[in-house]
């Protein structure tokens, strides 16, 4: 095995399946609060702007796309 | 919005930064998004020794597509964002001011508002071939208020802005002229 990944796992006391869930899960949240910061400036301050609304749509479109790609690659791996 | 319109005040232009300015902007994330696969593709399969060890530059392709995934969607969310903070920096033109709202980063806004009559002086500035080419560039806005000097860096046709902005000071000087000629003339 590499050596990199193999000294992380041995420090971290971990698996390999755990960090990769663990760091899907950490981007998840960074995603949701980031998310919630730019949907209250948008609303707050787009005035119904069709090219806000276009952007909401585009921005959670390709983010679950992304996501959906994440988590089936993950389920592939550490299932 | 973060102000609100006067009575018998009507917006004559609003205006946001260039598009070329966003385009950089995002091209460079683009860029800084897209290196990590750039460099796999011309690592991949390569062997490097270090030591006693043997190190082979591979990743299996669900591993790939898994970190791929979530190295673009990081990246993906930063360009948003930094679309966002550009169409939220507006000027509007009014016929009585210039209402300048600028978002600096998350929760931070700012709004400042000058009266079309406090102006003094509108000097238009371009730098380089690109912004001569493509018709943006900076104006500066001397005032007689508590801040001297606002700058709308990267409009678009500022001669235009310009001329607009001295125009509908002229017409608010002339609706004051014949507001005091008539009082005047009632007394």
């Amino acid at each position: 095995m590499n050596p990199i990944p193999q000294y992380l796992l041995t420090a971290f006391d971990a698996s390999y399946a755990n960090v990769l869930w663990g760091s899907a899960l950490f981007l998840v949240a960074v995603f949701i609060i980031y998310s919630l910061f730019l949907l209250y400036h948008w609303l707050r301050y787009g005035e119904k702007r069709p090219a806000i609304r276009f952007c909401m749509f585009l921005y959670f479109g390709v983010s679950f796309m992304l996501f959906g790609s994440l988590f089936i690659a993950l389920s592939n791996i550490a299932f | 919005m973060g102000y609100q319109l006067e009575s018998n005040e009507s917006k004559l232009l609003e205006r946001r930064k260039h598009w070329f300015i966003i385009v950089v902007d995002l091209i460079g994330v683009g860029i800084l998004a897209l290196i990590p696969f750039i460099l796999y593709g011309m690592l991949i399969g390569k062997t490097f020794t270090i030591g006693a060890q043997t190190i082979v530059i591979y990743l299996p392709t669900a591993l790939f597509i898994f970190l791929g995934s979530a190295w673009l969607l990081i990246f993906w969310m930063r360009a948003v964002g930094v679309w966002t903070d550009y169409y939220l920096d507006v000027w509007t033109i009014t016929n009585k001011r210039i209402i300048d709202q600028e978002q600096k980063g998350f929760f931070h806004r700012e709004t400042s508002i000058f009266r079309l009559d406090r102006i003094q002086d509108v000097t238009v500035e371009t730098h380089g071939i690109i912004q001569t080419l493509l018709h943006f560039g900076d104006i500066h806005v001397q005032t007689a208020g508590e801040r001297r000097k606002f700058i709308m860096h990267g409009i678009a046709n500022p001669r235009d802005v310009r001329a607009m902005i001295l125009r509908a000071q002229d017409a608010m000087s002339d609706r004051y002229a014949s507001n005091t000629e008539q009082n005047q003339t009632g007394l």
